[in-house]
């Protein structure tokens, strides 16, 4: 992965659904969003990822997060706290997308310093336009500086 | 001077009779006043010479037509006689009582009993001595026809003057006879009370005012095991130590009966638990201990010791059984939860993907390819419709808002688009007009998509034929299914509605065999009944009742299914991927 091309949002999705990783990957393809996506499938593998550890040691610090909150080994509301208390990561903002329609999750996701909490979409299309409505949030909001 | 007096007398005449005129009955009165001093100064001088032959002094007196009727009235047993005891004069009642006939020379001593006459003798010689003598006790001898009879009375005499006086029976038979019956009942209800009370199921105890137990019944000696004769008597506080050593907690309990013996307080409910010598329980008892505030133990206390045993028994197992159930409520919603996640995921990855490939894909798919991709979609989306709808209705309360009037007319357009692969080649009669039903949309659609889907799968005819059917009968309505199928043996159109059963299982692998059990259930929460006629090889109808609008819907009492326990609790579905 190393260094990248200048100006591509570097977005990290961290999710164990094949579907869901094919899905989301198919939805900002289709966006014009200037972007590279880098996908890790557990809690653990994107602590690695941010920490620069066990095999992500060239990895990159991403512009966005995108986190399954149900994630095999360590769950999506740890990884997302690890994250809100870490002095060099604590800015990246996260986006939750998740299936979950608990309550309970969305409060503590918010609390836990989520950017965003987005129920995903069953149906594809239905994915394509949250993408496409992160994309225009995120053309308005500035980007904290890489 | 005898002129006043007469005058007097006549006044207190007045007053006796006017008091008799009145109309005070109770001749005792009368007969009390005449037989006061006053009356006896009265009668005195009405009898003063030899009355009953000389009375003529008097006759113009009304007075004395008044007394004699007193006299002779009188409910009491009435004779003047002489110090010999010689009869001068008996009113009505003796002669009615005693029954002799009308003699001048009958001596009192023919009338009393022999064992009475030295007591009738004295009091005799004592009332002309004394003037009178009050209440002694005789017997009298009645000459009745079958020969001669003892009468109990109560005697008193008033000296009238030196030589005459009256003696006044009162007949004691009567009382004496009500005396006896009285003792008689009461032994009786005391007998038969505390037969009562012994065979109780409670233990009960008396205490006096001084603390002293005056009864004990028999529950107690089987509560306690012990001996009520040594209870009796005994200090309750004394006697409460004798048997509490059996309470799982005797100390707590002596503190507080002792305090209620002490502040004389209610105690109205104290559950005891009673244990045998290891520590096993045998009887849980309410104990009630209630001042006495009336009668003879006022002041003291009657306690109560209620076996309440069984109902705690019962109150366990209601706790263990609810625990029960809430345990296998909560897996089964556990189980419906991950079944929500485990079936619904891949279905929306292949609805998602079908999607993307009628979308991605367009290009390169032929028209038959877009088709049944779609169709892939469709079947897919319905499936995991249906998986949504039965966790629903597993999760649903009968009471609960999701019934409502339905447009079956909707409802089975809106299916035969879903079933169009379905009901492909079939022809489908539908009416021309659909009831309004009152139910619940997904159960509903569930109960026809498997009734026509069932009809079309066991169709063996080339020209399939499926008709819906409805009347309406009262509030509700009648509904039918018909097919021309292969039809169904007479001996299995009962057991086709129960779980899991597929009369061909190799001819119909793809059967979950839960369809018409599913039916039946829906049928049932809606309050109706479904059962099916069929013509081995014309074909099967399945009749089945809806409710036309809402009624109290019974729960089915058949639990034909485990998902039935399930609907205890409304909680939506979750699943995390």
């Amino acid at each position: 992965m190393g260094k990248n091309k200048n100006n591509k949002l570097k977005i990290l999705l961290v999710e164990d659904d094949e579907y869901d990783v094919d899905i989301t990957q198919r939805a900002i393809k289709k966006s014009d969003i200037d972007s590279k996506l880098y996908v890790v499938r557990d809690g653990e593998e994107a602590l690695d990822f941010l920490y620069r550890e066990e095999g992500f040691e060239d990895a990159p610090r991403p512009d966005l997060i995108f986190l399954d909150l149900n994630l095999p080994k360590i769950g999506g509301h740890q990884v997302l706290e690890k994250i809100k208390v870490d002095d060099q990561l604590k800015h990246i903002p996260v986006i939750v997308l998740t299936v979950s329609e608990r309550e309970e999750d969305m409060v503590k996701a918010y609390d836990s310093g989520a950017s965003s909490y987005i129920h995903k979409p069953v149906n594809p299309d239905e994915f394509g336009k949250v993408i496409r409505t992160v994309q225009e949030y995120w053309k308005m909001a500035e980007l904290p500086p890489r | 001077m005898k002129k006043s007096i007469y005058l007097l007398l006549f006044a207190y005449f007045v007053l006796v009779l006017g008091i008799f005129a009145w109309g005070v009955s109770d001749l005792y009165l009368v007969i009390g006043l005449m037989l006061s001093p006053p009356g006896a100064l009265g009668l005195f001088y009405l009898f003063r010479s030899s009355p009953f032959t000389s009375s003529k002094k008097l006759e113009g007196w009304g007075a004395q037509r008044y007394a004699e009727r007193i006299f002779e009235n009188s409910s009491n047993l009435l004779f003047v006689v002489d110090q010999g005891g010689n009869i001068l004069r008996r009113n009505k009642t003796s002669r009615d009582r005693l029954g002799r006939e009308e003699r001048d020379n009958l001596n009192i001593a023919e009338i009393v009993h022999p064992d009475y006459m030295d007591t009738v003798k004295e009091e005799l010689a004592n009332m002309f001595k004394m003037g009178q003598f009050r209440d002694v006790k005789v017997r009298l001898m009645a000459e009745e026809d079958e020969g001669k009879k003892v009468l109990p009375a109560q005697m008193r005499g008033v000296a009238v003057t030196d030589y005459a006086g009256v003696l006044e029976f009162t007949d004691q038979e009567e009382k004496y006879r009500l005396k006896r019956r009285l003792r008689e009942s009461s032994a009786r209800y005391r007998c038969l009370i505390e037969d009562a009370i012994d065979t109780l199921d409670s233990g009960v105890v008396l205490i006096d005012k001084n603390d002293q137990i005056v009864w004990v019944n028999e529950t107690m000696e089987d509560f306690f095991e012990i001996d009520r004769e040594h209870l009796i008597g005994l200090d309750a506080n004394r006697a409460l130590r004798s048997y509490v050593e059996s309470f799982k907690e005797p100390e707590s309990f002596l503190e507080m009966a002792e305090s209620a013996y002490r502040d004389n307080s209610h105690v109205s409910n104290y559950t005891c638990y009673i244990e045998d010598g290891r520590g096993v329980e045998q009887r849980v008892l309410e104990y009630r201990s209630i001042p006495v505030e009336t009668d003879r133990y006022q002041g003291g206390r009657i306690e109560h010791y209620i076996d309440i045993s069984e109902v705690k028994r019962l109150e366990r197992n209601l706790r263990e059984k609810t625990k029960r159930l809430e345990k296998s409520n909560e897996k089964l919603e556990e189980f419906s939860r991950s079944i929500s996640h485990d079936l619904k995921a891949p279905l929306q990855t292949i609805e998602g993907y079908s999607q993307v490939i009628e979308e991605d894909y367009q290009q390169k798919l032929d028209e038959e390819g877009k088709k049944r991709i779609q169709a892939l979609g469709k079947t897919s989306q319905r499936l995991r419709q249906r998986i949504e709808g039965l966790l629903t209705y597993s999760s649903i309360e009968v009471e609960g808002g999701s019934f409502r009037p339905l447009d079956l007319g909707r409802i089975i357009n809106e299916m035969r688009d879903d079933l169009d692969y379905v009901l492909e080649d079939v022809d489908f009669r539908l009416p021309e007009e659909f009831p309004a039903v009152y139910g619940h949309e997904t159960l509903i659609i569930e109960l026809l998509s498997n009734l026509i889907t069932n009809a079309v799968k066991y169709n063996d005819k080339e020209d399939p034929m499926i008709e819906f059917g409805w009347e309406r009968r009262g509030e509700d309505y009648l509904l039918w299914v018909e097919d021309n199928g292969q039809g169904i043996k007479e001996q299995y159109l009962k057991k086709i509605f129960e779980v899991f059963e597929k009369l061909n299982p190799r001819e119909n692998p793809e059967g979950t065999g839960i369809g018409l059990a599913l039916c039946k259930r829906i049928v049932e929460e809606h309050g109706g009944r479904i059962w099916a006629e069929s013509e081995l090889g014309e074909g099967t109808t399945f009749y089945f009742t809806l409710p036309g609008k809402e009624k109290e819907l019974a729960i089915s009492e058949k639990k034909d299914m485990d998902l039935e326990s399930a609907k205890s609790k409304k909680k939506e579905p979750v699943s995390n991927r």
